[in-house]
């Protein structure tokens, strides 16, 4: 039995159709991230599920139970909201036994749980402090165990770390990922990093106006998307403009637009809405060598982007520029004129719009 | 460029000198108050005889209206606070329909002159004297309801003003732990009102203990109010001993303001 | 609305109460008073509702003496507080600190001191021998003392004292919201203080004055208290008129009826307020009319 399924979820905002016929299944014990932009609609779907926003259309079931109809309070479903939204008048151990008190624990197991739920997030030295005596991480982890103190079905987090600066993002990232294993709940967590998206999560959805674009493990949505948004999405890409000249195999012949240079791609794109065709191309997946190889593009290097980790360069080939990766041990300088090639198995064929 | 800066400070000084006499011309008539309090006979200032032999004449009746002054005062901003509470939250949270409509009524007395007031209350209680034999004219329970009145519209507006900028998902995270809407306004909502509860609370005191025009018309032979028994005093004499329990009642509403002050900040109670 | 947040409904519940109090103990006697002033007062039997009060007391020339002093008491009182409010709400937000304290002491300590300590100070401070005809004497400005009590002029003088600090306080988030920048900025090209001022902060200011001042001119009409300290029983306004119909005369529907007519000259101004303001919205959203 899934932990969580909701079909045909169909959300306005008055007249404006925010989510629309979207079905998600998740699993017991799963973490998966809703990733997209701002207005996909990936924050309207998880106050659905928590029981803060209705839906005009379409149900929801936790645990097997319809809670369509259910408003928060009866949905065993715990919250970490963007703003955290802690009790600013309540100490720390009362902000976490907050949900065993309404859930009538009496004293001393009532506090004892919160302690230990504390003690769990490291943080039980602060059960006396106010909310706005604590750092941003501190308050974070406060959110966390107010939530998980009462064990529910389901944890849902809605862009938590966003106010955090980036060392400590990473920080809780990790956290959050092994209190979660540890505790075994089901989480979704809400974002529009997909860094973070991908670091944390068992299954991606990535969504888009209203609708699941695409969804799957990070690493199968990174190799393999769907379609042009979700490659883009996903991490830096290059797009070649690309004719389909045939199928082949598990993918298709293509032609690079204006020129005669044909390679294989994997994926299919199915251009029933008559929408432009490229192939992807990730950054760590081109080669650029100042010495010729067999079937490569020829191309210049128009732009070097120094990042400490990794090299970029920006390299123009014919018509079109396509950003890559500076292996270990090159050098490439602006302007020097170098050989584009790929693996065949890393060109993937996508079909979209430009957004 | 240099007379400029010679005019400038001429000017800038003129028009400091001229605030300090409009913050003097403020403070005079309480200073005259006081210092003519301390003549032992006659009015006069600066005072002839310095003496505290005005307050020790200060009649009973001028202490037991205080007291009724101040009970009603409590009571109203009490009262006040027990209506207002609810209605505020109706208002805000519980998504009425014509909320503005509705708000608009709510904060009207203010408009209207207290002294119309009065007179409609005069009148009402009348009526209902000469329809049911329920005596409200002079009592403290007449006084106490048009008090209420008057008082609420300040309740009122200083719950709405904290109660909206209160973020919407404090209710939210209440509920989504398992709060019911009771609870959470209780152990969540409540305490976080508190300072404008008090604020309200505070002037609504204040306006029930000064108030003269509507108050007027509805006291008795038992029962004054502290403003309305020196209202009636002054116009027909003019003793030091009416400068002193002035001075007195003028004293406790001055102290009641330096303990809100310290307690919630007076910004909070005088922002409409 | 389905599941999600439908208990809201529940706290609707919370208006009953002051809902059920002000239909009781304001909306009836509201409704019951203008009724009253609809019935003749004269004894004849009754006649049904009609106008006739209001045409006899918009006849009779001491009421229209009676609306006439109160409308200029009202508006000579807004016009010199709004500048004497304005020139020390200027000095809190802009001045120096000491200056700050000061004013800010003072406009609080008169105001939470009652009406009527402050009338008799004033009482004290206007009368014949008192401390001002003393000055004046002194100066050589007067031959005699000049009779300062028991007339509009100490009506207004208590009058603006009452309402300067209201005044203030309603002025003071106007004068903060004029950014500091601007100023500093006109001033850095060689404007003087008082062109400063003229050029940047009134044009900034005066929107926002206007109606303060209107409301003030509402609230003094509506004054009865220090009128009635101050006037020594020789001014007049409408207030002290329907009082005395009220308990002086016990002639209720006269006094109904003054009431009625000054709330419907307070009314109409408030109109006039909210026309000001709209239209103020209409400039401000559209940058010009």
């Amino acid at each position: 039995m899934s932990e969580l399924v909701i079909e045909g979820l169909e959300i306005e905002y008055g007249r404006n159709v925010v989510v629309h016929g979207l079905d998600l299944r998740v699993e017991s014990g799963e973490f998966v991230s809703l990733l997209g932009p701002s207005g996909s609609g990936k924050t309207s779907v998880l106050r659905a599920i928590g029981g803060y926003q209705a839906p005009s259309e379409g149900s929801i079931a936790i645990a097997g139970r319809d809670v369509t109809d259910v408003p928060p309070q009866g949905r065993d479903v715990g919250m970490v909201f963007q703003s955290l939204v802690l009790f600013p008048h309540m100490s720390v151990l009362r902000n976490v036994e907050f949900g065993l008190r309404t859930r009538k624990v009496r004293q001393p197991e009532r506090r004892r749980r919160a302690m230990e739920t504390l003690e769990m997030m490291q943080i039980a030295h602060l059960s006396e402090r106010l909310p706005f005596q604590l750092s941003g991480g501190q308050q974070q982890r406060v959110a966390l165990a107010r939530a998980l103190v009462v064990r529910p079905s389901l944890l849902l987090m809605d862009e938590p770390l966003g106010a955090l600066d980036a060392r400590l993002r990473l920080q809780m990232q990790v956290e959050i990922r092994a209190l979660q294993h540890a505790t075994g709940v089901t989480t979704i967590f809400v974002t529009h990093d997909q860094q973070e998206a991908m670091a944390m999560s068992d299954r991606v959805v990535v969504m888009r106006d209203g609708r699941i674009a695409d969804q799957g493990g990070p690493e199968g949505l990174y190799r393999e998307p769907r379609d042009r948004f979700t490659a883009e999405f996903m991490g830096l890409t290059s797009l070649l403009p690309v004719d389909v000249v045939r199928p082949a195999g598990d993918g298709a012949r293509v032609r690079l637009a204006g020129t005669a240079h044909e390679f294989d791609a994997t994926g299919s794109a199915d251009p029933a809405g008559g929408e432009p065709t490229f192939v992807s191309l990730r950054p760590e997946d081109i080669h650029c060598t100042t010495q010729p190889v067999d079937g490569a593009l020829t191309g210049k290097v128009m732009a070097r982007t120094f990042r400490g980790v990794n090299t970029f360069v920006q390299v123009r080939v014919g018509d079109q520029t396509v950003l890559a990766l500076q292996h270990r041990g090159q050098s490439l300088s602006e302007g020097a004129e170098v050989f584009v090639s790929w693996d065949a198995a890393r060109a993937r064929l996508v079909a979209g719009d430009a957004p | 460029m240099r007379r400029l800066i010679v005019t400038d400070a001429i000017l800038g000084g003129l028009s400091r000198a001229l605030a300090v006499l409009v913050a003097l011309f403020l403070l005079a008539p309480l200073v005259v108050v006081f210092a003519t309090s301390f003549n032992a006979r006659a009015v006069a200032f600066p005072p002839s005889d310095w003496s505290l032999a005005a307050y020790t004449t200060i009649p009973d009746q001028a202490f037991r209206t205080f007291s009724t002054s101040l009970l009603l005062g409590l009571a109203s901003a009490v009262v006040s606070v027990v209506l207002c509470v609810p209605a505020a939250m109706a208002l805000v949270r519980g998504r009425l329909p014509g909320r503005s409509a509705i708000e608009t009524v709510f904060r009207s007395p203010l408009q209207l002159p207290p002294i119309v007031l009065g007179i409609a209350f005069l009148q009402y209680f009348l009526y209902w004297q000469n329809l049911t034999e329920i005596k409200a004219l002079g009592t403290f329970w007449g006084l106490l309801v048009a008090h209420v009145l008057i008082v609420s519209p300040y309740v009122l507006v200083a719950v709405i003003a904290r109660l909206s900028t209160l973020d919407p998902r404090l209710e939210e995270a209440a509920a989504g732990l398992g709060a019911g809407t009771l609870m959470t306004q209780v152990r969540v909502v409540l305490p976080l009102l508190r300072p404008s509860i008090l604020a309200g609370m505070f002037m609504a005191f204040v306006m029930s203990f000064e108030d003269v025009a509507v108050t007027l018309f509805l006291v008795g032979a038992d029962t004054t109010t502290f403003p309305v028994y020196l209202f009636g005093s002054a116009q027909v004499s003019n003793t030091p001993s009416l400068y002193a329990a002035s001075s007195l009642g003028a004293v406790v509403a001055m102290a009641l303001a330096l303990v809100v002050q310290r307690v919630v900040g007076l910004r909070t109670v005088l922002s409409r | 609305m389905r599941g999600a947040m439908t208990s809201r409904r529940v706290l609707r519940i919370g208006v009953l109460p002051l809902a059920l109090f002000y239909v009781f103990f304001f909306l009836l006697p509201a409704l019951q008073f203008l009724r009253s002033s609809l019935y003749d007062s004269s004894e004849s039997t009754d006649d049904g509702a009609s106008l006739t009060n209001y045409r006899r007391a918009l006849g009779s020339e001491s009421v229209l003496d009676s609306l006439a002093t109160t409308l200029g008491i009202a508006l000579v009182t807004a016009v010199v507080s709004l500048l004497l409010a304005y020139l020390i709400a200027y000095h809190v937000v802009r001045g120096p600190a000491w200056l700050s304290r000061l004013i800010m002491v003072a406009a609080l300590s008169s105001l939470f001191a009652s009406a009527i300590a402050r009338a008799l100070g004033w009482r004290v401070l206007l009368a014949d021998s008192g401390p001002l005809n003393d000055l004046l004497l002194a100066l050589g400005v007067v031959d005699e003392p000049v009779r300062l009590i028991n007339n509009t002029i100490a009506v207004t003088v208590g009058m603006v004292h009452v309402q300067v600090p209201i005044i203030m306080l309603a002025l003071i988030p106007v004068i903060e919201a004029v950014p500091r920048e601007m100023e500093r900025a006109a001033y850095g090209l060689g404007e003087s203080r008082w062109r400063t001022f003229l050029r940047v902060h009134l044009p900034l200011t005066w929107m926002n004055a206007v109606p303060i001042g209107l409301i003030a001119v509402m609230a003094t009409a509506a004054y009865f208290t220090t009128p009635a300290l101050l006037g020594g029983g020789r001014v007049l306004v409408l207030p002290i008129l329907i009082q005395q119909a009220a308990q002086v005369l016990f002639d209720y529907a006269t006094a109904a009826t003054l009431a009625a007519i000054l709330s419907i000259v307070i009314v109409a101004i408030a109109c006039v307020v909210l026309v000001f303001t709209r239209w103020r919205r209409t400039i401000r959203e559209r940058g010009h009319a």
